[in-house]
């Protein structure tokens, strides 16, 4: 049952569809926050282990032998990918709001079909 | 703002900085790390502007201040990780030139702390002063 | 096996919760509101990263999520307007053909997920088991995690510590003044 990777898809899309079809600016930028958050959470699900413990060592876990550690520890890499790709998209989201905050001055509005078509 | 925010975010705070030091220090034995505390620092000083206004809070936390703090966490990062190069090895070289300690401990696992401070500046310092323009920002209509 | 169950239902009942909160954010009118339901929405994130095992992600997703994007959406809405504009309605064409196009790719992607993709819960990369049992040998720290972002792969944290650092620079670049100046912005 991969119910959880259908959602991650439908996450996708509902950030896919936010960019292509809303004419807001700010709308646009949380549709990229759904985005990427559905890209995070299909990384994370693809490497959980039925079962599985954090992959982070504590005083328990040598009292029950390392080799247990090993076999129920879930992948750790993805989880490093993601915190990676947490920040750039906060990063991204930062500069895409300064942008749009400026447009709004110089423009008066944040329709980007209306964006073009005045002047400055 | 009312004397209730106020006086509840002057006792949070604190509380807010002691958390991300905690998760800052212990970043390579619990979960947590440089990111993670430095957003939270950043998010202390953004409580502390929304209580006592972005006046108050400048006095304190200067704008260059903040872009000085932001730039000395990116050079911390460079400079220890060019440590490895100068005695032999290469770049990032962690266990091997700084020491290996005793694993559980606040002083293990080599340069793993050194990198967690230096990320915990830049990152809280790079919200903070972005969070500074947008709130100084003034809208102009025509 | 009683416990398990419960962890289950309430796991997917936060998927479905997650779907709901992501379409009630795209189709908001009022900007405030949206920004609001968004940092629900980090939550509900940030506790299913916590039920996948990945305290480290859950602890950025919430910090991050509720925080401090919250508080810069928030910024940038009172900066700009409330209520988001009626649409012109003239390239209606132009919609119908997005609106294709993303239900078409939803229906591809879901089919290569359900049937090509190994099952939840048995994942078949076997990379991180090394990192897993050489980590307190190799570097001698106890979470996997922040040792692979700041030794095993420290290039790729040190290009994202430039990414951030370079996005705040772009901020500056499009405000040109600094704040502490008190003048108006030139035009």
């Amino acid at each position: 049952m991969n119910f959880p990777y259908v959602v991650c898809v439908f996450l996708i899309m509902i950030g896919l569809y936010c960019i292509l079809c809303k004419r807001n600016l700010l709308k646009i930028i949380l549709g990229l926050i759904i985005l990427s958050d559905g890209v995070n959470l299909f990384f994370i699900a693809l490497g959980y282990k039925a079962g599985g413990v954090p992959p982070i060592l504590h005083g328990e876990t040598f009292k029950h032998g390392l080799e247990s550690f090993y076999t129920a520890a879930v992948d750790p890499l993805p989880q490093a990918f993601v915190l990676t790709a947490i920040v750039i998209s906060m990063g991204v989201v930062t500069a895409a709001l300064a942008l749009a905050v400026k447009i709004y001055q110089l423009y008066g509005t944040l329709e980007t079909t209306k964006i073009r078509r005045l002047k400055h | 703002m009312s004397l209730i925010v106020k006086t509840v975010s002057r006792m949070l705070t604190p509380v807010m900085l002691l958390v991300a030091a905690y998760i800052i220090l212990h970043g390579h034995i619990t979960h947590g790390g440089g990111f993670q505390g430095g957003v939270l620092v950043a998010c202390a000083f953004i409580l502390l502007i929304i209580a006592f206004g972005i006046d108050y809070v400048e006095a304190k936390v200067s704008f260059s201040f903040g872009q000085a703090f932001r730039s000395l966490g990116a050079t911390i990062i460079i400079i220890a990780a060019l440590v490895g190069m100068v005695f032999g090895f290469w770049f990032f070289k962690n266990v091997g030139v700084y020491p290996y300690g005793f694993p559980g401990e606040v002083f293990s696992a080599g340069s793993l702390i050194i990198y967690n401070l230096g990320e915990m500046a830049n990152v809280s310092a790079s919200f903070l002063v972005a969070f500074y323009f947008l709130i100084r920002f003034r809208r102009r209509r025509k | 096996m009683e416990a398990l169950g419960w962890f289950n239902l309430l796991f997917n009942v936060l998927l479905i919760l997650l779907v709901v909160l992501a379409v009630i954010v795209v189709e908001l009118k009022d900007l405030l509101y949206a920004v609001i339901v968004a940092g629900v929405y980090g939550v509900i994130i940030g506790l299913l990263y916590f039920m996948l095992q990945a305290p480290d992600i859950a602890l950025t997703q919430i910090v991050v999520g509720v925080g401090i994007q919250t508080a810069i959406l928030v910024v940038a809405v009172s900066k700009t307007l409330r209520v988001e504009e009626k649409a012109s309605g003239k390239d209606l064409g132009l919609k119908a053909a997005s609106i294709a196009a993303v239900v078409i790719l939803t229906v591809i992607l879901v089919f290569t997920v359900v049937y090509d993709f190994p099952a939840f819960g048995q994942p078949v990369e076997r990379v991180g088991q090394y990192y897993v049992e050489n980590v307190l040998k190799d570097v001698g720290a106890w979470n996997a995690v922040g040792a692979i972002v700041w030794d095993y792969r420290g290039y790729d944290t040190l290009g994202e510590t430039l990414v951030l650092f370079t996005a705040v620079i772009v901020v500056l670049a499009v405000f040109k003044h600094a704040p502490g100046k008190r003048d108006e912005p030139n035009s």
